[in-house]
């Protein structure tokens, strides 16, 4: 009983996690795309980021859901 | 792009881009870095200090919750890393042979631009106060203009080489009062 609670828990988390940083992406990339000239800089900051926040879900969704 | 979405005059060019200096940049995110690698020392230390002490829980320790709680921790402190360089980055005045134009971009949902021409500037001024500001060469400069009460005075903290952005705008100035001059003589005539 309480292993489910805590499982669904973690489930919970990754779904909250993966809405705001998808969110928080979106908004850092909109944001570097309208409004800098700086277009490899861009692609830098957003993919670095994207890469981190991949990572950080997958490690997160690999532990809730397995 | 960003001079797509400020529209400059047929004969406005972007004299210079100025922003803040990367000292600050580096004083908002030491904070974030040291918070980030934070748990893995104390986890360390909690291990090796607790060890003996007080049994631990096999399932406490484990490489999975640690992965997970440090995943969520990275989550955080990535999302703050990038705002602060959002924010750092997309500060930005630009000074123009006409006018200056400020942006001042407050996190992800606040962004003012701000203009102001030349000709209306009354007095710049340049702050620098503090022993590293003094040998970084970062500061504050202010410019008066006319028709703003002093709240609403252009201002901008940090601001990289502070006194050669005076200079290139004072420049700039002239360059203005002599081309404007030289067209209200041509109109006289």
């Amino acid at each position: 009983m309480e292993s489910l609670l805590i499982t669904n828990l973690l489930k919970l988390l990754f779904y909250v996690a993966t809405f705001i940083s998808t969110l928080h992406l979106a908004m850092i990339g909109y944001h570097w795309y309208s409004y800098t000239s700086e277009r490899t800089l861009a692609n830098i900051v957003v993919i670095s980021y994207f890469l981190i926040v991949s990572a950080a879900l997958a490690t997160i969704a690999s532990i809730a859901f397995l | 792009m960003l001079l797509d979405k400020i529209e400059l005059g047929s004969d406005e060019r972007v004299v210079k881009t100025v922003r803040k200096h990367w000292f600050i940049f580096f004083s908002q995110i030491i904070g974030i870095i040291l918070l980030w690698t934070l748990p893995i020392p104390l986890l360390a230390l909690a291990t090796w200090w607790l060890d003996g002490v007080v049994p631990i829980p096999e399932s406490f320790i484990s490489i999975k919750v640690v992965a997970f709680f440090y995943s969520v921790w990275t989550l955080i402190f990535a999302g703050a890393f990038y705002h602060e360089l959002t924010d750092y980055f997309l500060d930005v005045w630009l000074i123009t042979n006409e006018r200056i134009i400020a942006i001042d971009q407050q996190g992800l949902f606040k962004r003012s631009v701000a203009s102001f021409r030349l000709e209306r500037m009354q007095e710049i001024d340049v702050d620098i106060v503090g022993i590293i500001p003094t040998f970084l060469d970062f500061g504050t400069l202010r410019i008066d203009t006319a028709g703003r009460d002093e709240e609403g005075d252009f201002k901008i903290h940090g601001l990289a080489h502070p006194r050669e952005v005076k200079s290139l705008i004072l420049e700039a100035a002239e360059e203005r009062q002599r081309t404007e001059g030289a067209h209200a003589a041509e109109a006289h005539y």
